[in-house]
């Protein structure tokens, strides 16, 4: 086959690799970055699964690592609620299943065995680890502490499940280590206090790993051994293992003969972020750079917020890793390699790291993914973008995601689509929210510049500076079969209708915008996202701002992996908080308060920003009703909610429309 | 002077689903993690015990993990209490000090006993939950 255009271009990342006896077709690694919560509770491997590694399997990518099962009859280093099991033969025929997926796809197929150790023992009353240290989070098990024949045992099921998993199909077999499971436990001197011969000493801490890795070499010598291990655990401040020790155990795992260690950064429990939307890209590449220089002979994979397809071939080229392992960014584009391959990268929707996916994870639900509304549901023909057997005109009112991500859905299934726009460009409030994020705004604006590029793309029709109203709807009529409102949301300010002095409030909106602006002395009224970003936003520019909740805690709309992100803005800013508290009145230069004693408070103001409540922009569905045949709403038009919510919506509708 | 008792009267709302007998354990000492361990000679701590009506502060005995009924233990560094105390906003500073490493916790219940026992409040005002690396 001749090489696609985009792989002169990334040609670091296209040259063919080997792992073992085994030929990879390009050097990009599909991680198995967190398991789907897709199976059933007692480790079966559901349909829902299956048609999700049939996805995985159609990556591209030249070595493909299913997710982590269990190895334990008893469950101790399950983790997950509906994770996978592999303690059994009755497992193997979905798993052969995914080998078969994999292999079809020209790919090296790999079968990560996966014992949380300290994180593990979900569905029991006790965890097991190398002594009874602890967790520092309130989400896990009580701990016991491993006997000698506990750890031989645990070796040896650890060697039937990667039997298991090469009598299935695969090729290979990865044991993680990282994150603060089982082996990451032995190998850490905060975790592992034992005083045998398993505890103390680094090469003591390191001999589970050793031992560990020698049954399965031995059991299974002609099969590719993959370990994932921390570069940094990120638990300094616990008396974790100094980033020198980690490197000191990776070279133990090298020179047992791994065929390829995983670096990875961080622990579950680690107080610092690790691939957040806040973490620049590339930030942890000198890990893998070290694991390179440290190993030289030992393959070595890495990917931790690395989620740039160019930036990956170039680490490559330099020969800073041997494989880019990559998982979260194609959650959230599955397309990814391909559209690399294809010379299409403009075409890619980027993880922009929310971590929906780990955020419903940790709550034991399915994950799912922001900017892949298909994700988890491959099984279902209800998701699939086939086309329309009706062609139709439609009119989508609103620029946002909700109406970008219906409208390009709707455009590949055939159908004519114009989208009206009150403002000058795509985006919406998104536009706003991403120019005053402390995160990274690029992350935010790729998803604007996504839909820009595919609606020229898919001959999208756009008119911008056009107001949706009765008048224009009339000034179309019949020219339509179909009209979508995805207007979006606003702030009520009917909310503050009976409020003294309500004429002075400034819709956070229009502050985001850059219609308003704002000054010194700044109240923001309501500790949503929207007022948060603002809140934040303007202290950093300087302001005084205070923000004010009528509710027990601000970033209550906030997705759970980033409300610890806005709450540490707002404490690091100095931005003075004040919940259980409604506004009372606002006087010329000031805000005054009152807590749910009746307290007042007066706080000096020469802004008073209104965040929140937000209401639908839903009058247009009354008025336009007798005007077209088909009326749909999607996204914060039905009900103020977030961008998730918007892209969702607007996908579900476009494929059914 | 502000006394830990003010600061748990003040915040009493955080404390209101504590069921009695729950408690938090407090044991100072530098570097906080040398703590960490089953068993070792008692050194002065602070329990936060919840009584029939409140939340009340007890001197106690910190003798190691083995023996602790606490349902979680909070180890400053020295001085890191007092330095909370100081502050204008002691159980802000404490988050502060928790993100910082100067203060560890350890966790000794599970979440659904944890959760059974009323600490949800108070561990939501303390960020914990959403700690981790995976964010």
């Amino acid at each position: 086959m001749s090489a696609r255009p985009g792989e002169a271009k990334l040609p670091h990342l296209f040259k063919p690799g080997r792992i073992g006896r085994y030929a990879a077709p390009n050097l990009v690694k599909y991680g198995a970055c967190c398991v789907s919560n897709y199976n059933t509770r007692d480790g079966f491997i559901t349909p829902r699964e299956l048609a999700r590694t049939r996805v995985i399997a159609g990556t591209g990518c030249g070595i493909i690592t299913n997710q982590g099962a269990y190895p334990d009859p008893k469950g101790e280093g399950k983790s997950y609620f509906r994770q996978v099991a592999l303690y059994d033969d009755k497992f193997l025929p979905q798993f052969e299943t995914i080998a078969r997926y994999i292999h079809d796809a020209g790919a090296v197929a790999i079968q990560q065995i996966l014992h949380a150790g300290r994180y593990g023992g979900i569905d029991l009353g006790y965890c097991v680890q190398p002594s009874v240290v602890p967790q520092t989070l309130p989400h896990f098990r009580p701990p016991r502490e491993m006997s000698k024949d506990d750890i031989r045992r645990c070796i040896g099921e650890h060697v039937d499940a990667a039997r298991r998993a090469i009598k299935a199909g695969f090729d290979g077999v990865e044991v993680t280590s990282f994150m603060g499971y089982l082996l990451a436990s032995f190998n850490s001197k905060f975790t592992n206090q034992r005083s045998d011969e398993y505890g103390g000493t680094i090469e003591n801490r390191g001999r589970f790993m050793r031992e560990l890795i020698d049954a399965i070499k031995q059991a299974l010598p002609e099969h590719p051994f993959i370990v994932r291990l921390n570069g940094a655990e990120l638990m300094d401040q616990w008396g974790g293992n100094t980033e020198d020790e980690c490197f000191e155990l990776m070279r133990q795992a090298a020179g047992c003969g791994v065929d390829m260690i995983s670096v990875t950064v961080g622990w579950q429990e680690a107080p610092e972020s690790s691939i957040g939307r806040d973490v620049p890209p590339g930030y942890w590449n000198r890990l893998a750079i070290r694991a390179k220089q440290e190993c030289p002979n030992t393959l070595i994979a890495y990917g931790n917020r690395l989620p740039d397809p160019v930036m990956a071939n170039d680490c490559l080229g330099r020969g800073e890793f041997d494989y880019w392992e990559v998982c979260r960014p194609m959650l959230a584009d599955p397309e990814l390699v391909h559209k690399a391959a294809e010379d299409r990268l403009d075409e890619v929707r980027r993880c922009i790291g929310s971590l929906n996916c780990l955020s419903r994870v940790f709550r034991d639900l399915p994950y799912s993914c922001t900017m892949n509304p298909a994700l988890g549901h491959e099984v279902e023909p209800e998701y699939a973008i086939t086309p329309a057997a009706v062609k139709k005109k439609v009119l989508v009112i609103g620029a946002g995601p909700a109406g970008m991500e219906f409208a390009t859905t709707a455009a590949k299934r055939g159908h004519d689509v114009t989208v009206i726009e009150r403002g000058s460009r795509i985006g919406g409030n998104l536009l706003g929210y991403a120019t005053h994020d402390l995160a990274r705004p690029d992350d935010l604006l790729s998803v604007v510049r996504h839909y820009e590029v595919m609606a020229k793309k898919l001959g999208v029709k756009l008119q911008f500076n056009t107001e949706a109203n009765p008048k224009f709807m009339r000034s179309v009529l019949h020219q339509y079969d179909v009209c979508v409102v995805a207007a979006g949301a606003r702030v009520d300010l009917g909310a503050y209708a009976h409020v003294e002095g309500r004429e002075r409030l400034v819709d956070a909106l229009d502050v985001a915008s850059g219609k308003a602006k704002a000054g010194a002395r700044v109240v923001v009224l309501g500790g949503n996202k929207v007022g948060l970003v603002i809140a934040e936003s303007l202290r950093k520019a300087g302001a005084e701002v205070a923000l004010v909740e009528s509710g027990k805690r601000i970033a209550e709309d906030v997705m759970p992996t980033f409300k610890w992100r806005h709450t540490s803005w707002v404490e690091e800013l100095g931005i003075r908080t004040l919940t259980l508290t409604r506004l009372v009145r606002i006087t010329p230069d000031a805000v005054v308060v009152a807590d749910a004693k009746g307290a007042e408070t007066t706080i000096p103001a020469d802004t008073v920003i209104a965040a929140g409540p937000r209401r639908s922009n839903q009058e247009l569905f009354a008025e336009f009703e007798w005007m077209v045949d088909e009326l749909h709403g999607c996204g914060d038009a039905l009900m103020p909610r977030g961008m998730d919510a918007a892209i969702h919506e607007g996908y579900r509708l476009g494929v059914r429309i | 002077m502000t006394t830990w008792q003010d600061v748990l009267a003040q915040h009493a709302h955080l404390f209101a689903e504590v069921q009695p007998g729950a408690s938090i354990a407090l044991a100072p000492g530098s570097p906080p993690r040398a703590q960490v361990k089953q068993v070792r000679d008692p050194v002065p701590m602070q329990l936060w015990l919840r009584g029939p009506d409140r939340m009340a502060v007890v001197d106690g005995e910190y003798r190691g993990l083995k023996s602790l009924v606490s349902d979680v233990l909070f180890l400053p560094e020295a001085g890191a209490l007092e330095t909370a105390l100081a502050h204008e906003a002691p159980l802000s500073e404490l988050k502060r000090e928790l993100r910082d490493g100067r203060m560890l916790v350890m966790v000794m219940r599970s979440r659904s006993e944890l959760r059974e026992r009323g600490w949800s409040e108070f561990f939501e005002a303390l960020g914990l939950p959403f700690q981790g690396t995976c964010r």
